[in-house]
């Protein structure tokens, strides 16, 4: 079971407003609509850990931190993310990390 | 036949041969039996109390040499007048109600629960503490400077477990360890003074531990002793570390190295690191 952390990325949301659609129009059973969700959890962290080599950094002052279950919450303050190409300040952030390692090899 | 070395980048040249005797560069200059004092140019001299007078005198192989006494002396059974600086106050209380620690963890701020060592530790940017939380209600706070501080921030983490929605009684708090550091006046000779206070109480290991490890009966304070003159102690209370030192200063005296000053007093090199452990 891999994590479902990106059920609520802007993919993730319109992928589940869809079949809540095509559940509406009763062309799917919301059984093969939650198998569709656990097929893209498995595919984004996939795809995610082997696909993806861009490289963002960020910098800012730590407001707090919370580690439990082995998810770290951090809230940022003043934070800068740096592409290669540009440069976003936020205010204020939320950053929710699970452990990627360990999960890459329970899939295998 | 006599060395000038450079004790530390930014202090008065000091010297360190056997006689504590500097060469001057223009003997001749200087008659016989002449007193002359040596103006400091590096300022931290000028403001330290180690203002010294110089005698010149006038040696049999027609060097001369200067000897530097210190003006002031300090008073070296008195330890009245020592900076003694608290750098750890550790604490514990209780809060009179199971915890559940998966709560907490999940409803406050800046924690770290990780379930297999059963704990959790909570850390406090004002005043500066470190709470490690049992799910027994038992709480211990470390890292506080000052006992006063840590009264302060242990009530703040009962405060905050009580805005979770414990029902928080503040109870048995008490000052369980102290750490404090302080300077000598001079380095020390700890090969010396581990000889003369052999026994129970005084134990020197170099190849375990670079110092002195001495316990006062009295206070029940544990003290370790470096050559560099930097004390550091344990104890119960802020008061028997403080006394601690106090009063194993008296006997230092006859195991200084004189030709080595702590100009400063500067006990940042004697502190711990920072660094803490996350877990």
């Amino acid at each position: 079971m891999s994590y479902q952390l990106y059920r609520n990325t802007s993919l993730g949301n319109s992928l589940q407003e869809s079949l809540d659609e095509l559940i509406q129009s009763q062309q799917i059973t919301p059984q093969l609509a939650l198998r569709v969700l656990l097929e893209f959890d498995k595919a984004i962290n996939h795809g995610l850990s082997s696909r993806v080599r861009n490289r963002v950094t960020f910098r800012g002052d730590l407001n707090t931190y919370r580690f439990c279950d082995n998810v770290w919450t951090f809230v940022l303050k003043n934070t800068e993310f740096t592409d290669c190409l540009m440069k976003v300040k936020v205010e204020k952030v939320k950053i929710v990390a699970c452990d990627g390692r360990n999960a890459a090899t329970k899939d295998d | 036949m006599s060395k000038v070395s450079i004790i530390r980048p930014g202090h008065a040249v000091q010297k360190l041969s056997g006689q504590s005797n500097i060469t001057l560069k223009t003997p001749s200059v200087l008659p016989e039996g002449m007193h002359g004092t040596v103006l400091p140019t590096c300022p931290k001299v000028t403001q330290s109390v180690f203002q010294s007078v110089v005698k010149v005198e006038k040696m049999d192989n027609c060097e001369t040499f200067v000897k530097e006494e210190p003006k002031i002396k300090h008073d070296l059974q008195d330890g009245s007048r020592l900076h003694i600086s608290v750098c750890n106050v550790v604490s514990s209380f209780r809060v009179r109600c199971h915890l559940n620690l998966r709560q907490i963890a999940l409803e406050s701020i800046d924690v770290v629960y990780r379930r297999e060592t059963q704990k959790v530790v909570m850390r406090m940017r004002n005043p500066k503490c470190t709470a490690y939380i049992w799910s027994s209600g038992k709480i211990v706070c470390t890292g506080s400077t000052s006992s006063d501080n840590a009264k302060k921030s242990a009530k703040k983490f009962a405060r905050r477990l009580s805005k979770i929605g414990f029902r928080v009684k503040f109870a048995d708090f008490r000052v369980v360890n102290v750490l404090a550091v302080c300077k000598m006046p001079y380095a020390i000779d700890i090969n010396q003074f581990s000889r003369a206070n052999r026994g129970r109480h005084c134990s020197y290991e170099p190849e375990l531990h670079p110092g002195v490890t001495f316990r006062d009966t009295t206070t029940k304070a544990t003290l370790k002793i470096f050559s560099t003159g930097s004390v550091t102690v344990t104890a119960r209370s802020v008061e028997k570390a403080k006394a601690g030192i106090r009063n194993i200063y008296p006997m230092f005296q006859d195991f200084y190295k004189y030709e080595k000053p702590n100009l400063e007093f500067d006990v940042t090199d004697a502190l711990p690191s920072d660094n803490e452990d996350c877990s």
